[in-house]
């Protein structure tokens, strides 16, 4: 896999993200009613988390993959199961109806009293937990960057995934962005489907 | 036509072949190798070379070269070409090199598109 | 109720022939370019055929006021025709329906419109198409192409899916087939299915540089050409693209009375969605008028209308334009509309302004090669057979 492969991921699954990690912002940046600037600064902290949660997979999965994939000689064919498994789960995912979680007030991710000495650390840290929400795309950006079997390249890997799914957030500051959030969900789902169903093939394809 | 002119339409060295790198000549052919071009979206991954074949008149039954695509004086691939019907060969020598992706006729030429391996 | 306007032709055989007599040059100069060929009987039968019909049909839809039933005409017209003429021309030039590698070294694959939805990404960041076709020159040079799908975008939006494209024709015509639709209730939320496609085959193409959709999905392929089976991998291809056609543009239509194809795979129809925002021309609902009977949501092929879209007094971005909605109707709350002026006034005149460019492109398409196709019938009568 190339790094493209990795910003593609993003990008083909990133609509999901945004139907599914943009309802856990948008409440918060509603609820406390700032300019379209301080929105941006929020959702920059909000990524900023997220990201730092992607990086932090992103080396572990590099270091999975360089111990325990790149030694064996079965590697192909495990990548190949880890792709049909995941994919699977990517086409379910696309089929199943998940219930939001919400940034506003009563469910803050920090202590109240953190909250509020130091209010950047709310998007921050709400960032940070989604980066860690263990969905398909998710899963297979894991498989994609163990498959490097470097735990550099796999950070980056990472990294170029989170670009792609980032672009989804650019809108968030301009909440009315979000009265179209049904239609995106929809397509998320459908495309989820679509992307697990062409790595259910790729996966296929390794074993072959 | 002025949407012709636009910068972006051209069609990708992918599929046009690319640019001409060096044709000489060898066995009563006339060898054109293209430069390599880039597989990937962003580059910096595989790609594809195309090498083709000709001959005033017609081409032999049987063509069987050893090419060396970008000219460090190392083999690179041996292919062998039946004009007749068609099946190609192809016998990698360098590690760079994958797989034949098209071989045909085209016209009064032979074209083979060579998958290469960064 | 629907007020006698000044600018409806609807019962008027003078003002319907008064405003088809415009289209009528129009027909002229793009089905014949100003000089009909009459040099030989089953040209001058072929054209004759051709002008009396497109005429016939411009004339009905103004005289009726009913626009979908002569629209389908056509368009079903266009879509057959366009498919024979295309399959006979590949016979003669290759001796078959499949391309194979020389025509792609050669860069001699035609065209198609849906294309431009994989090209886009790599265009912008390669500068160049990745299409093995040529740029000018030749049958659906991509220049050309393009001009095309520009040019429609800006003028009709998703119209093209009704009026121009040659394929939507197919299932246009199966999801008429019956009467009362087996299938009675499908959830709207599956006309959203084309633009997780449109995103999937856009990226997947971009990074492989290759047009993904038209080397795996296109049912189409099925009536016009594909690619010869030589490997195990096209051979699956074509297992593929001829199951969607049989599912997707046969069957489900029958069942549904929806052009499934359309609303639920084409990528093209999805990009073509968003040009509706930038278009001038709409379809609106009068809210004043309309009596929430829903028949228009039954009525409508492709999932655009639903409660939600009727309380908002427009449907959704995925409309069409093909006129079914407006037909269905009884109150006349449904209209074609042009966008910033007023809803419940001259729909007749933004009704007759959308004809125009919207007939004309079926003109356009459908000219050619419905000569040509009368002249291979024609052949066929007396030769015994299609092709010389």
């Amino acid at each position: 896999m190339n790094y493209s492969a990795g910003f593609v991921l993003g990008l083909s699954t990133g609509v999901v993200c945004l139907a599914y990690c943009g309802p856990v912002i948008v409440p918060y940046l509603m609820g406390e009613g700032n300019t379209i600037y301080k929105n941006a600064g929020s959702v920059s902290l909000f990524l900023t988390g997220r990201l730092m949660a992607y990086i932090m997979v992103g080396l572990l999965a590099g270091i999975v993959g360089k111990t325990l994939l790149q030694p064996s000689s079965l590697k192909t064919v495990l990548m190949g199961i880890l792709y049909m498994l995941l994919s699977v789960l990517l086409i379910i995912y696309g089929f199943h109806r998940f219930r939001e979680i919400c940034l506003g007030r009563s469910h803050l991710p920090v202590k109240k009293s953190y909250a509020r000495r130091w209010p950047f650390i709310v998007p921050l840290a709400g960032g940070f937990a989604t980066g860690l929400n263990i969905c398909p795309p998710f899963l297979l950006a894991i498989t994609g960057a163990m498959e490097t079997g470097d735990i550099a390249r796999s950070a980056w890997f990472f990294i170029m995934f989170f670009l792609g799914t980032a672009i989804y957030f650019i809108p968030l500051p301009f909440i009315g962005f979000f009265r179209k959030q049904a239609a995106l969900r929809i397509i998320g789902k459908f495309a989820a489907i679509l992307a697990g169903i062409i790595y259910l093939y790729k996966g296929i394809i390794m074993i072959i | 036509m002025k949407m012709a002119e636009l910068p972006f339409m051209k069609v990708h060295p992918i599929y046009s072949g690319g640019e001409l790198n060096r044709e000489y000549k060898k066995d009563s052919l006339i060898i054109r190798v293209n430069n390599p071009v880039d597989a990937t979206l962003f580059g910096g991954g595989n790609q594809v070379v195309q090498v083709t074949f000709s001959r005033k008149g017609q081409l032999p039954g049987l063509i069987d070269q050893t090419i060396d695509y970008n000219f460090d004086n190392h083999p690179d691939f041996k292919v062998t070409i039946n004009t007749i019907s068609g099946e190609t060969n192809l016998i990698p020598i360098d590690k760079t090199v994958e797989s034949l992706w098209l071989s045909s006729k085209v016209k009064e030429d032979w074209v083979i598109r060579v998958n290469l391996e960064r | 109720m629907k007020s006698k306007s000044f600018y409806s032709t609807q019962g008027s055989i003078w003002k319907s022939t008064l405003l088809t007599f415009p289209m009528i040059l129009l027909i002229l100069l793009f089905v014949a370019g100003g000089r009909p060929d009459l040099s030989t009987p089953e040209k001058s039968i072929a054209f004759l055929v051709t002008f009396v019909f497109l005429t016939a049909l411009f004339f009905l839809i103004l005289y009726t006021g009913k626009t979908d039933r002569y629209r389908a005409a056509g368009f079903i017209t266009l879509a057959l025709f366009f498919a024979l003429t295309f399959i006979v021309n590949l016979i003669r030039e290759r001796g078959a329906m499949t391309f194979n590698q020389e025509n792609m070294l050669a860069c001699e694959i035609p065209f198609c419109h849906i294309v431009t939805t994989m090209i886009i990404i790599p265009a912008l960041i390669t500068k160049s198409i990745i299409f093995p076709g040529s740029i000018i020159g030749g049958f659906a040079a991509i220049a050309s192409m393009l001009v095309i799908v520009i040019g429609v975008s800006l003028a009709l939006g998703r119209g093209f899916c009704s009026w121009g494209c040659f394929y939507g024709g197919w299932d246009d015509g199966t999801s008429r087939i019956m009467r009362k639709p087996k299938i009675k209730k499908i959830n709207p939320v599956f006309r959203w299915i084309s633009f997780a496609v449109l995103l999937i085959v856009a990226l997947i193409s971009a990074v492989a540089l290759n047009p993904v959709y038209c080397d795996w999905l296109c049912p189409f392929k099925t009536v016009t050409e594909f690619e010869k089976i030589t490997s195990f991998t096209v051979l699956m291809k074509t297992v593929v693209f001829v199951s969607l056609f049989a599912a997707l543009v046969i069957i489900l239509p029958v069942l549904t009375g929806k052009r499934i194809q359309c609303t639920t795979l084409c990528p093209m129809g999805a990009l073509m969605a968003l040009t509706n925002k930038i278009n001038a021309f709409d379809v609106r609902i009068n809210k004043n008028v309309c009596n929430n009977c829903e028949n228009c949501v039954k009525a409508c092929p492709t999932l655009s209308l639903s409660k939600e879209d009727m309380a908002a007094g427009r449907p959704s971005i995925t409309c069409m334009k093909c006129g079914k909605c407006i037909d269905t109707c009884t109150k006349h709350a449904i209209l074609y509309h042009i966008k910033g002026t007023p809803v419940d006034r001259n729909f007749s005149l933004a009704r007759n302004l959308f004809l125009y460019p919207a007939y004309l492109l079926l003109v356009i398409f459908l000219g050619g090669p419905m000569q040509t196709g009368i002249i291979l019938f024609m052949n066929l009568i007396k030769t015994g057979h299609l092709i010389n």
